[in-house]
């Protein structure tokens, strides 16, 4: 069902993206199709910049076969929804210096973009802005797990990333008097 | 148990160290030495030495674009060179604070029992380093704890090692790092 919808999109999106090349179609590993600003994608995604600059994008559907459909549709909506605001001179240059230019705060609609997502949604989002080399949306993730992070037990956070203990009870309890302050809350 | 299992699905299969290190760049130091006993593998990441420690102060002085103007230290010696004014030789065990002038916020590392000869600055604008005094009423033999007091750098030093009585410190530093002089803003008591 939801497969022949993103296919009905698709034909949508293969008619427009033909009628004037403002758009390109991504297809993620479970098939589905997607439409992004060209000159978004290219200026938010160098993965994506490179593909058009070197003619490597599909107009039936460029593959990006590590990415799920629910995080592509993140993917694209986060694209689209920074194509319509306007980024500031300090957004622009950290995709050029990494070594000078500072992080800028997420702006308010980059905030309440990523405090709607799942834990999983947030994850696999992090995964695919990494695999698509967009530096602005990784930090913006990465700045959100971290404040999720913040003030957790190691107990909370072996749950929220699925991480297996492995230390020995003496172990942990040497760490544990080693850094006895830091066990207090942040 | 089962629906637990796969709310929880993603991780650590699915996140790579290179995201974790993501990741972990954004953390306060203090959360990072408590996320050091989640598992071996965060430990041996945090642990890492420079490079980890160079990403995250990276981070950490451009993050919320409010570069600090100073990163400030205690002065501490190896060893005394005798007949010297101001000392020149230096601990290699240097913890730097961070300043952060328009919204200022020392991170609270406590830092090695060794005794301060005077705060090293280092300047992030030209990347030199200066010196600031303790104050002199201080005395010169007691550790100090470097934080933050409604705006103002503060220091809090115990009057002598035998008593638990200390004085608290504070000193202006304004948007270009530029500080005013030692005050003293409360005793406490033994």
């Amino acid at each position: 069902m939801e497969v022949d919808k993103g296919k009905g999109e698709a034909e949508e999106t293969r008619k427009v993206a033909e009628a004037d090349r403002d758009t390109v179609t991504l297809k993620s590993s479970d098939g589905k199709l997607f439409e992004v600003s060209k000159e978004a994608a290219a200026r938010l995604s160098t993965v994506l910049a490179g593909m058009i600059a070197g003619g490597s994008i599909d107009d039936n559907g460029t593959d990006l076969k590590q990415i799920g459909s629910e995080a592509l549709e993140n993917v694209v909506d986060y694209c689209n929804k920074h194509a319509n605001s306007i980024p500031s001179a300090a957004l622009i240059s950290s995709s050029i210096s990494f070594n000078t230019a500072p992080f800028k705060e997420p702006e308010e609609w980059e905030r309440k973009f990523v405090d709607r997502l799942s834990h999983d949604a947030l994850f696999d989002l992090v995964e695919a802005a990494n695999f698509l080399g967009m530096e602005r949306l990784l930090d913006v993730t990465c700045h959100k797990i971290s404040e999720m992070m913040k003030g957790k037990s190691p107990d909370q956070i072996r749950e929220v990333f699925n991480i297996k203990n492995d230390y020995t009870k003496e172990e942990l309890e040497e760490i544990r008097q080693e850094l006895a302050w830091a066990f207090y809350d942040d | 148990m089962r629906q637990r299992k796969r709310r929880c699905r993603r991780a650590p299969e699915y996140m790579s160290e290179e995201m974790i290190r993501e990741i972990m760049v954004w953390l306060p130091v203090k959360s990072l030495l408590r996320f050091r006993s989640v598992c071996k593998g965060w430990q041996a990441i945090i642990s890492d030495g420079p490079v980890f420690i160079l990403e995250h102060l990276h981070c950490s002085t451009s993050k919320w674009e409010q570069d600090p103007s100073v990163l400030i230290s205690p002065h501490t010696l190896d060893f005394f060179l005798p007949g010297e004014h101001w000392p020149s030789t230096f601990s290699n065990h240097i913890h730097f604070y961070q300043w952060r002038p328009s919204n200022p916020r020392v991170a609270k590392a406590r830092h090695q029992q060794r005794t301060a000869r005077g705060l090293l600055r280092l300047d992030l604008s030209d990347e030199s380093f200066t010196i600031t005094a303790l104050p002199d009423a201080m005395g010169n033999s007691n550790a100090c704890i470097i934080d933050e007091l409604r705006g103002e750098l503060c220091l809090t030093a115990r009057c002598s090692e035998t008593t638990a009585a200390a004085t608290v410190w504070a000193m202006e530093v304004d948007d270009e790092g530029r500080q005013g002089q030692w005050e003293r803003r409360y005793s406490v008591l033994d």
